[in-house]
Parts: structure tokens; C-alpha cells; sequence
């Protein structure tokens, strides 16, 4: 127990109303490892929030316990609350006081956090400019963004500097540049001073960038556990077959319906748009004979290449997710002109 | 700002320590609350006007209420100091009781009641602390602004500084006393959101039972409704107070002791109310209500 930060064991959370019983949590045990980045990966509803607020003792399990910091969330709920930060990303913006200005807001939670004083004022300072927030310090939070709203909250989070920082989709809601910066500062959280961060996520890149760890959540079950890495090696069984072509909007619509028309083509999974480049990437059961067949089918467009692409970190989620292929194909379908680098 | 300085800032790791922590805490509720409230500056001009308008409601009645009556029912004369002196405690008691479960309403509803557990290092009782603080400090500009409209309207208060020395230790008893009420009903309404209605019901009771705008001696010809106003703290309490602005009674009276005596023996309550507070709040832990957005 002594080596790990955070341990559940058969932690389950059951919701129950008149008509209605959801097993948001399915006895989930981990262990994390103290200074260590770990990723809690799923879907929207798969468990992870509810997974962290119990770790967070803002809800009771129904079943099984969990240990902070060898302290008990059942038996010594104040313990474990002095040594944790809890952090929403984006709806989290609602757990600061709109009517009070975000240097106040800070105050505010760093006496309820016995900081002193002194100590609280000079960590607000340097935190606050280091975020760009220096100049919004006096400001309502009511006149927030909403990128400046999770600012804030990271900085609440930090300011009675606790061993272990539970992060529910941090970066949710910040722009590009942001995220980035607030990536890498957490990466040095735990590289340089030890911190201990879950951090739960639904964004495979900045997985990939940050833990070492990562579960994978779904539908309250932990379906994996592993390495970056080793995801993608688990799902290596995908094969995908990438297609680059230029095309406008009537010759696209048409590629996608002779591509579903193919049998060797399993699914589309995914599609972006740089101008009038195109980038499909499918599914196939055996991309040899795939490739010449897809190329055969659009040979009256302007097929730049047809080759095997190996499956990204998100494809790898949904597979080992459990969630359907097609299910992402819809949602692609719904999307699939967006811009290249537009959020997918 | 670099990276490098953050990490600096966040190296040491200092705590305050010391019961001194519990006072700052509580100071931090209250004081960063009547921040939020000076925010919204229409909501303090209404109360004003509601004061003022409240009061001259009874001051145009006391028109109507013949002095001999009220000498015969064991009251002074002055009907304007007997209704102003009743809605100004009334008033003052349940605006606080109610604040706080106005407070817990919207602490739920927005978000920040969940931050606010997250964060909790006593329970609660701090940040309960400053927040009954926080609604008595508004309250009480209502109870001087109400005493104060009745005494330019002609009312008939004590001039004596040691009666009113002794009202201010009656009003702090009967403060106490109904914090309890205001923290058991912010720990009930995290749990029943219609829980406001019941509020609305309770102040309307206080005001019936308490005696707040007729002498409680006109109930003796309604035995059931007069035992049942004995139940009640504010009861003792209004009398407590009233006796001491208007007629200048001191606690040395067997009548006046009664009183006080029955309002003593609620202050356990103050205990029981956080208890009760704890155990709704498990509840809500349990079924996930700690916020409802």
C-alpha cells in the first residue's frame, strides 16, 4: 500500500431512482503508483467522473473502498480531502463563485484550505501570470471565459499544493495553445516535484503525451490497462487503409458511397478536409486485397494515394472501449468536411 | 512567467495550524459572502424599502388597536412598540434561518456546494459558522432599520442602556437557538429541494405562535393553541425581548427567568443541528446530489 498513491478495490457506485438503476461504477480497481501520470480514458457516461468523485469523497461507493495516500475515503474522509485536489474541466466553471473576482475566489478556497496567508498571496501571484490571468485577477468571474474559468480552477487546485491532483478533463474547454501549456506543467508536476495526478481524459493525444498508465472506462468497467503503447499494440488486429485524395463536395459524395458499396471496405472510420485534399481512413478485414480494390473503385477521381496507415490512439480507444466502429462512422458522417486540424 | 517559477512557488509546503485555522475559515465564509451580497445592490435597496413599508403597515393598524385592550391582556399600551418590537425579531431571526437555506439552494443549483465539500476540512462547521454569521450580519442591519423606523414613527422603547444591554445578550441567545433551526434546514433542503414551501409554512407558525403582531395571552381561550406556542423557542424569546425594550423587565423576574430557562434548554439543539446537517450530507453522498446541474 506504502508505494501507492491511490488504490480501489471493487469500487462501485449504483444510481437509483423510481424507474431507473445505472451502475455508473462496476467495481473498478487500480492501483496508481506514487509520482505517477495516469490516464483515465472512456466515453462520455462511462464512469470516470463518478469514479473520481468517489476517490474525491463527493460520493459514498455502494460497494468496495479506496485508499488515498493509505488514508481511507470511507473512514477518513478529511485525511484524504487535506491531501487531494479535485478538479472539474469544463463544468467545473460552475463550482467558482460567479460574483466574486477570481483573485478573490482564490482567497476564498486557499483559507478554507488553511494556507497562510502570505504563502497563498505568492502563489496566486505566480500562478495567475504564468496562466495569463494577471490581468483578469480583479475581474468578476461572471465575466470570464470559459477558458479562463478552468484556468482559475487549476490554479484553486494547486494553490494548498497537494500530493496527489485528481484532474477530471483538465484541458476541456481551453484553446489549443492553452492546453498545451497546461499539459506540459503538469508533466513536470509529477516529473520534477512527485505529484501524483489522475487525470481523466477523452482526448487519446493528450493521453498519449502525459501518463504512463492509462485504464480505459467503459460503461463503468475498467475493459484495460496499460501503457500508451500497449493499446496500440492491442489493437494492431485493426487494419486500416488510409485514402488521399483531391476532390470537391459532389466527387466526395460519391467516393463515400462507392467505398460503402465495397464489401472489402468494413467501415468508414474517419475523414478530413484541407481544401480540397481529402484523407478517408477505413476499415478492411485484409488490406492486400483491399488497397488494389479500393483503388480500382475510385479510379475516376484523383486518388493521390491508397496505403495502409496503422490505427490511431483513438480508434484504439473505441475498439478497446467496446464501442461500435459505426458509432464513430456516424459521428464522422456528421463531421466528415471538416477542416484538417479542426477538432474531429 | 516560467514553468520553473511555478514549481518554485510550489515547492514548500506550509499549512497554518492552530484553532486559530477554524476562526479563519469561519472568517472567510462570512466575509467573502457579504461580498457576494454587496454584488447585488438592487436586492439591498429593496430590503430597505421593505423595512420601512413593513413597519408603517403596523404603525396605521395600531390605529385601530385600543391601548386599554392591551394593558388588559398584560402589555403596555403601546400597540406600535409591541408590533414593531415583534416583527423587528421575527424578522431578524427568520431572514437568517431562511438566508441559509436560500444559500444552500444556490450553492447546489450553481456548482459550488460540490467545490465547497471537496475542500472541507470540519464538516462543514466552519463555513456553516460564517454563513449563519453572514445572514444574522444582514438580518440585523433589517432589526435596527425596523426598530429604528418604529422609534421615529413614535414607539415607546426603553431609554434605559442596561435594558437594552440585556436585549442584545436575549437577541444572541435566541440567535443561537435559531441557527440550529437555519443549519437543520440547510442539511434537510440538500436533500428535499421543496423544502422553501416548508420554510414559507415555518415563518408563517413563528408569526402565529410567537405572538409576533397580538399578545400571545389572547390565545388562553384556545388552550391547545397557546401549549402548543409554548413549544415554540421564538415564543420565549419575543417575550424575553419585548418585556425588556417596552416595560424595562429584567431577568431578575420569575416570569422573565421562565422564559429565559426554556430558551437555555434549547441550545443543545445548536449540537444536534450539525449532526443533523452531517447526516443529510452523507446521504446526498450517497445519492449523488451534491449538485444538481
Amino acid at each position: 500500500m506504502r508505494d501507492y498513491a491511490i488504490v480501489s478495490e471493487n469500487l462501485t457506485k449504483v444510481f437509483r431512482g423510481k424507474n431507473y438503476e445505472v451502475v455508473a461504477v462496476d467495481h473498478v480497481s487500480l492501483k496508481i503508483k506514487r509520482g505517477e501520470f495516469y490516464g483515465l480514458l472512456g466515453p462520455n457516461g462511462a464512469g470516470k467522473t463518478t469514479f473520481t468523485k468517489m476517490l474525491a469523497t463527493l460520493l459514498i461507493p455502494d460497494e468496495g473502498e479506496a485508499w488515498i495516500d493509505g488514508y481511507s475515503i470511507l473512514k477518513d474522509p478529511v485525511e484524504v480531502r487535506k491531501r487531494i485536489a479535485w478538479m472539474m474541466g469544463e463544468t467545473g466553471g460552475r463550482a467558482l463563485y460567479w460574483r466574486l473576482s477570481g483573485y478573490d475566489n482564490l482567497m476564498f478556497f486557499a483559507t478554507l484550505l488553511n494556507v497562510p496567508k502570505d504563502v497563498a498571496e505568492k502563489r496566486i501571484r505566480v500562478l495567475l501570470k504564468f496562466l495569463e490571468l494577471e490581468d483578469a485577477a480583479d475581474k468578476l468571474v461572471m465575466e470570464y471565459s470559459t477558458g479562463m474559468k478552468i484556468k482559475l480552477m487549476l490554479i484553486r487546485s494547486l494553490l494548498h499544493n497537494p500530493d496527489i491532483l485528481i484532474l477530471d478533463e483538465p484541458t476541456l474547454g481551453l484553446d489549443v495553445e492553452s492546453a498545451l501549456k497546461v499539459r506540459r506543467f503538469l508533466r513536470r508536476l509529477a516529473d520534477e516535484l512527485g505529484k501524483t495526478i489522475l487525470f481523466t481524459s477523452h482526448n487519446m493525444y493528450e493521453v498519449e503525451m502525459l501518463c504512463d498508465r492509462i485504464a480505459v472506462i467503459n460503461k463503468g468497467k475498467i475493459v484495460f490497462e496499460g501503457t500508451p503503447r500497449e493499446i496500440r499494440e492491442k489493437v494492431e488486429e485493426i487494419k486500416i487503409v488510409e485514402i488521399q485524395l483531391v476532390a470537391d463536395d459532389a466527387k466526395i459524395e460519391d467516393a463515400f458511397r462507392k467505398l460503402e458499396r465495397l464489401p472489402v471496405v468494413k467501415e468508414i472510420i474517419s475523414s478530413n478536409k484541407a481544401n480540397e485534399f481529402y484523407t478517408i481512413r477505413v476499415s478492411v478485414e485484409d488490406p492486400h486485397i483491399a488497397i488494389p480494390e479500393i483503388a480500382t473503385a475510385l479510379k475516376d477521381l484523383k486518388v493521390e494515394s491508397v496505403s495502409r496507415a496503422l490505427p490511431t490512439l483513438e480508434e484504439a480507444f473505441l475498439k478497446i472501449a467496446g464501442v461500435r466502429m459505426e458509432e464513430g462512422g456516424r459521428e464522422f458522417k456528421r463531421r466528415r468536411f471538416s477542416r484538417m486540424g479542426e477538432e474531429e | 512567467m516560467s514553468v520553473e517559477e511555478c514549481l518554485k512557488v510550489l515547492k514548500f509546503d506550509e499549512k497554518t495550524h492552530g484553532k486559530l485555522v477554524f476562526l479563519s475559515r469561519t472568517w472567510a465564509s462570512w466575509y467573502f459572502q457579504l461580498k457576494i451580497f454587496f454584488s447585488y445592490k438592487m436586492q439591498l435597496a429593496l430590503e430597505v424599502i421593505d423595512i420601512v413599508l413593513s413597519t408603517l403597515i403596523y404603525y396605521f393598524i395600531s390605529f385601530l388597536v385600543s391601548p386599554q385592550d392591551l394593558v388588559k391582556l398584560g402589555y403596555s399600551p403601546d400597540y406600535v412598540a409591541f408590533a414593531v418590537s415583534g416583527i423587528a425579531l421575527s424578522r431578524y431571526i427568520w431572514t437568517s434561518v431562511a438566508r441559509l437555506a436560500h444559500k444552500m439552494r444556490h450553492e447546489i443549483s450553481s456548482g459550488t456546494f460540490e467545490s465547497l465539500a471537496a475542500v472541507d476540512i470540519d464538516n462543514f462547521r466552519s463555513w456553516l459558522l460564517g454563513q449563519v454569521l453572514y445572514g444574522f450580519t444582514w438580518s440585523s442591519t433589517v432589526f435596527f432599520g425596523t426598530l429604528l423606523t418604529g422609534f421615529l414613527l413614535g414607539a415607546g422603547f426603553t431609554r434605559n442602556p442596561l435594558m437594552w444591554l440585556q436585549a442584545f445578550l436575549i437577541v444572541i441567545l435566541v440567535v443561537a437557538v435559531h441557527s440550529a433551526i437555519g443549519i437543520m434546514a440547510a442539511g434537510m433542503y440538500i436533500m428535499h429541494k421543496q423544502l422553501e414551501t416548508l420554510l414559507v409554512l415555518m415563518s408563517v407558525v413563528i408569526e402565529f405562535f410567537g405572538g409576533v403582531i397580538y399578545p400571545l395571552s389572547l390565545l388562553l381561550n384556545y388552550p391547545i393553541l397557546y401549549y402548543i406556542a409554548l413549544l415554540i423557542p421564538f415564543t420565549h424569546g419575543l417575550e424575553l425581548f419585548r418585556r425588556t425594550i417596552i416595560d424595562g423587565a429584567t431577568l431578575t423576574s420569575p416570569m422573565m427567568l421562565l422564559h429565559l430557562g426554556v430558551l437555555v434548554a434549547f441550545i443543545p439543539l445548536v449540537y444536534i443541528s450539525f449532526k443533523v446537517f452531517e447526516h443529510y450530507l452523507n446521504i446526498a453522498k450517497k445519492k449523488g446530489l451534491l449538485s444538481v446541474y
